[in-house]
């Protein structure tokens, strides 16, 4: 019963349980894409070297790393492309 | 004899690492195993005060990788459990005072003469917890239901699978029944669900722990207890018993009719226990 009465109070302040998950959830997340500045050198000369096997790339990339978008995590790329006939 | 050098480790201090080694040590003594449990957190030791054998430490750890006794001097023998012995950590030395290389060859020196042979590791992810999880070929990692400790043990099973250590499994303490069914703590299945490994051992708060503690005694020694019955448990699947595991919130009495059961001794999943 005080169980009950207990568990309906929770949901309407948000439940301790599901926000503690949702938080944990989320610094894992971000943890576990963390990657070293020597590992983003590595990934970025890898990419730029196979984009270059397709597209006539500019030799360095005018825009890259990681960013954060608030839980979110992105990999950010942006390069330039020689256009044709320049 | 081969035995088997268990790393236990947690990344966040103050989960209960060292109260679980002790009472998984023990456990496996108590099943005819030769049991050493070194303390490898150097400068604050304590294995030896959750076992009752502070007042017995001639030598230590850093004695017996510097040369300074012979192995057989640092084994200290538990009071209780036959074959459980001790390596206590140095209390008053630096914690890099030795080599990754020095821990795994006493490691593998005793994997000669025991079963088992169990790594506290100190917390952290430094250079004691590189040398602690060097020798190991398993990992026990404790964790409780609490967003840092599950935080803290995410990473160190990255290193530890970064380390080659193929076989980790985790121990979920503290679990308070009462407060997952009213939705204020996270459950074994939440925790579960995000580490992404299996459970050796679900373990319920109990208060009996502290007792135990400051009596010197493992808890396992205690049937009244309910995590000690689990460390029972995790001790048996360690050694190759296939065992259910029993989620406290499950185990834990609600009706007044079962806390009466309870009391009494008349636990009515007994079946189900080691």
């Amino acid at each position: 019963m005080f169980d009950f009465l207990r568990k309906n109070r929770n949901r309407g302040h948000g439940n301790p349980r599901q926000v503690a998950r949702e938080r944990v959830q989320s610094a894992i997340r971000r943890d576990r894409i963390e990657v070293s500045s020597p590992q983003l050198t590595a990934l970025r000369d890898s990419m730029l070297f196979t984009i270059r096997e397709h597209l006539p790339a500019a030799p360095e990339f005018a825009e890259f790393g990681i960013q954060r978008d608030g839980d979110e995590l992105f990999l950010i790329s942006r390069v330039r492309l020689h256009q044709q006939g320049h | 004899m081969s035995g088997k050098t268990i790393v236990m480790t947690s990344g966040k201090g103050g989960v209960g690492k060292t109260t679980a080694t002790a009472n998984v040590g023990t456990a496996l003594a108590l099943r005819s195993n030769r049991v050493v449990v070194i303390d490898t957190d150097i400068g604050l030791r304590n294995l030896d005060v959750v076992m009752g054998l502070e007042n017995r430490i001639v030598y230590d750890l850093v004695d017996v990788v510097e040369g300074r006794c012979r192995l057989e001097q640092a084994l200290i023998r538990d009071k209780h459990a036959g074959d459980l012995y001790l390596i206590a950590a140095a209390q008053t030395r630096d914690k890099d005072c030795i080599t990754t290389q020095q821990l795994v060859g006493l490691c593998k020196r005793l994997e000669d003469d025991f079963d088992y042979v169990i790594v506290d590791c100190p917390a952290g992810i430094e250079q004691g917890f590189r040398n602690a999880i060097a020798a190991a070929r398993e990992a026990l990692v404790v964790t409780t239901p609490e967003v840092s400790a599950i935080r803290d043990a995410d990473r160190v099973i990255g290193l530890l699978q970064a380390a080659d250590i193929r076989e980790i499994r985790l121990i979920i303490n503290r679990i308070n029944p009462a407060m997952v069914r009213q939705g204020n703590m996270m459950d074994a299945s939440d925790v579960l669900e995000m580490l992404a490994v299996d459970a050796i051992g679900l373990v319920p708060a109990d208060d009996r722990v502290i007792t135990s503690t400051n009596n010197g005694t493992p808890v396992v020694y205690d049937s009244q207890s309910p995590s000690g019955r689990e460390f029972v448990r995790v001790a048996a699947r360690i050694d190759g018993e296939h065992l259910t595991l029993i989620d406290p919130v499950d185990e834990t009495p609600t009706s007044i009719m079962d806390k009466v059961r309870n009391i009494m001794g008349i636990n009515r999943k007994a079946s189900a226990h080691v």
